[in-house]
């Protein structure tokens, strides 16, 4: 096997294990209304991997998401709001925001993203739930507050260090080719 | 260790900004004068079951003003009846009643939560709006219009 194809394939292996500590975790947390480590990891997959392989990995875990969430079955308006809304942090962090890389820059990001996030839902969501916008915005004001907190303090206390530990396990397996 | 410090600070302003602003915008509406609010409510066939003035008192919320005028059934922590009201819902200490069904001499109205719901409606001069808050949260003044609609949940209601 040529050494670019065993390249492609360690990387290939290393999304889908990206991939699904992504979705595991989201269904993990999911009994907790917008607490979870998904932007965060985000963030370190586009810092980590680029657009492109982050744009993949966010495509497959969109799509599992609603298929196997066990809240509920997909309902396909849904998923163009939901692809969109985690499309924006690898979107932002290669160009406008590309040399941003500390803490408390990138956590400042996911503070604004939390409600970014909310903002894209809500056309579709209210035209499922039949309520106008406005209404929809005022009462989703909670969850956004509660997903932008917590991609703050995640980002803030956890980037630096699990960056630090996958850039290691990244050299190490590319290493030992 | 200082650098552990300014981010366990930060982390605290981050958490109280939230906590305040949950606050600002999500605690209970307590009249601040005495008044009357002009009250209807409607079957999801569309029949109107009550239509009259309810008085309301100074530092009142629309849960206290239906729950002194009607029995009231709210839902309880599972969303199943609960007839003795006792039960809130709190985000960030924030109390929500949740009315699932209303009932007075001349009629009883319930809805089901899963299959069925009240809505609450405030008149914006023109039209009835579904409205933004919530019974415990509803914003009013004397001479505020408000209507309670049973609603399907899957295809509107009256």
């Amino acid at each position: 096997m040529t050494a670019v194809r065993q390249h492609q394939i360690r990387t290939l292996a290393l999304m889908a294990v990206f991939t699904a500590i992504l979705f595991v975790q989201q269904l993990a947390l999911s009994f907790l209304p917008n607490i979870q480590f998904t932007t965060l990891l985000i963030v370190l997959y586009t810092k980590l991997l680029g657009f492109k392989k982050t744009t993949l990995i966010i495509t497959v875990h969109v799509i599992a998401i609603n298929l196997f969430s066990p809240l509920g079955p997909v309902i396909p308006v849904y998923l163009p709001a939901m692809w969109l809304g985690w499309m924006i942090i690898p979107f932002f962090l290669t160009c406008v925001f590309k040399h941003i890389d500390r803490a408390f820059h990138l956590a400042l990001f996911g503070l604004v993203h939390g409600f970014v996030y909310g903002w894209i839902f809500a056309p579709f969501a209210a035209f499922v739930i039949g309520v106008p916008l406005w209404t929809y915005l005022l009462m989703d004001l909670p969850f956004e507050i509660i997903m932008a907190t917590s991609n703050f303090i995640t980002i803030y206390w956890l980037y630096d260090l699990m960056k630090k530990a996958l850039h290691r396990q990244l050299e190490r397996l590319y290493m030992t080719q | 260790m200082k650098h552990i410090l300014v981010k366990i600070i930060i982390t605290l302003v981050v958490l109280a900004a939230a906590f305040l602003v949950f606050r600002l915008f999500f605690a209970s509406f307590q009249a601040d004068h005495d008044g009357v609010i002009q009250l209807v409510i409607v079957d999801d066939d569309g029949t109107v079951l009550f239509d009259d003035e309810v008085p309301f008192m100074t530092h009142d919320s629309l849960f206290d003003v239906l729950d002194r005028t009607f029995t009231l059934t709210c839902a309880g922590p599972q969303y199943q009846p609960d007839e003795t009201c006792s039960h809130g819902f709190f985000i960030f200490q924030a109390e929500s009643k949740v009315i699932l069904g209303i009932q007075h001499t001349s009629f009883d109205l319930q809805s089901d939560w899963t299959g069925s719901f009240l809505l609450f409606e405030i008149h914006d001069g023109s039209d009835y709006q579904t409205s933004a808050y919530g019974v415990s949260h509803l914003p009013f003044t004397d001479g505020t219009m408000i209507r309670i609609r049973k609603t399907s949940v899957s295809g509107g209601g009256a």
